[in-house]
């Protein structure tokens, strides 16, 4: 399980956004080359855990994951 | 702070809490003076100024200190009208929870056999686990109606994070944010770890930093209870501040041990 430190423009995002539980939130991933890696932790709006590692550069675009 | 005849006492043992840990009472003294106060543990009477807005908030170090403080007074508390808890503050909400969380106790207990039973017996048993679970699975926050928070209620936060971002620069909350009740941080969180725990919460690191919530009257708030997930078993009240918290109503953190 790799984190992946997100930037501040993403976490002041994620903010704005529901958690899914208390300090975390679930999200999916889009990364800009068409991945979507989903259902990930979000801790604290900052810290995303995943196995499928991945650059914070490489975010295209973050959603809340539906389940 | 006095206390009770024996038989009060008895009586008000099989007699509804108000909340958790007491009663709401019109007390008749042995002097013959009526006042108004709370019965904590069936035991000791605290007139509303002893008792402030929560009895629970009061900090003994043991509870023999409060029983011989109480004891010091020669007035006993002779008889006592309850005044019941208004039925429109006990919201069905949390007697869903409470109904819900009973499944999620007995799902946990289903599972827990399963793993020690061997062969047709397990497989039963993993069965009656799958149905009290799904029985239990509709008793998160999430899908409860907004209910509103009475004057006075705290809530309380864990987190990994000294710096939550879910806190606002004013010491607010940001919509949607969840927490849980004073009252389920009291009696089962004492350490970051129970909080990873009770909350099923995905963090490998303790949730040692404790914010406290005190939003005013007829805040939008959901409630319901932690079901099992990342690996936790989850059982405690979670609630969620639909529209955030006003500024100025968060408080902390106060780290609590690890471990």
């Amino acid at each position: 399980m790799t984190t992946v430190r997100l930037s501040e423009e993403w976490s002041r995002r994620l903010v704005q956004m529901p958690e899914s539980g208390m300090g975390y939130q679930r999200v999916d991933v889009h990364l800009k080359d068409g991945r979507v890696i989903r259902n990930l932790m979000v801790l604290n709006a900052e810290e995303c855990q995943t196995e499928e590692p991945f650059g914070p550069e490489e975010i295209a675009d973050i959603e809340l994951s539906e389940s | 702070m006095l206390r009770l005849e024996g038989q009060l006492e008895r009586w008000l043992t099989s007699q509804p809490e108000y909340r958790m840990g007491y009663q709401k009472v019109v007390a008749t003294l042995s002097s013959g003076a009526v006042e108004s106060g709370f019965v904590v543990n069936s035991e000791v009477f605290l007139t509303e100024g002893e008792a402030g807005n929560s009895p629970w908030q009061m900090f003994y170090p043991d509870w023999d200190d409060v029983a011989r403080e109480a004891a010091k007074s020669s007035l006993r508390v002779v008889k006592a009208a309850l005044i019941p808890r208004d039925q429109k503050s006990l919201r069905g909400v949390r007697r869903i929870a409470v109904s819900n969380e009973k499944f999620s106790v007995l799902a946990s207990r289903s599972r827990q056999r399963a793993d020690i039973s061997a062969g047709t017996r397990s497989l039963e048993y993993l069965e009656e686990y799958r149905q009290l679970q799904a029985k239990a699975s509709d008793a998160g926050a999430e899908p409860a109606p907004v209910t509103l928070t009475t004057v006075g209620e705290v809530f309380k936060r864990f987190s990994p994070y000294a710096k939550d971002r879910r806190v606002t620069v004013g010491r607010g909350l940001v919509p949607h944010t969840f927490g849980t009740t004073k009252e389920d941080a009291d009696a089962n969180v004492r350490t970051g770890a129970d909080a990873v725990s009770r909350y099923a919460l995905p963090s490998s690191k303790p949730a040692s930093n404790v914010f406290t919530i005190s939003p005013p009257q007829d805040t939008e708030l959901k409630r319901g209870t932690v079901q099992p997930a990342n690996n936790q078993p989850g059982g405690g009240v979670e609630v969620i501040f639909v529209n955030g918290s006003p500024d100025g109503t968060v408080t902390g953190p106060v780290v609590i041990f690890d471990r």
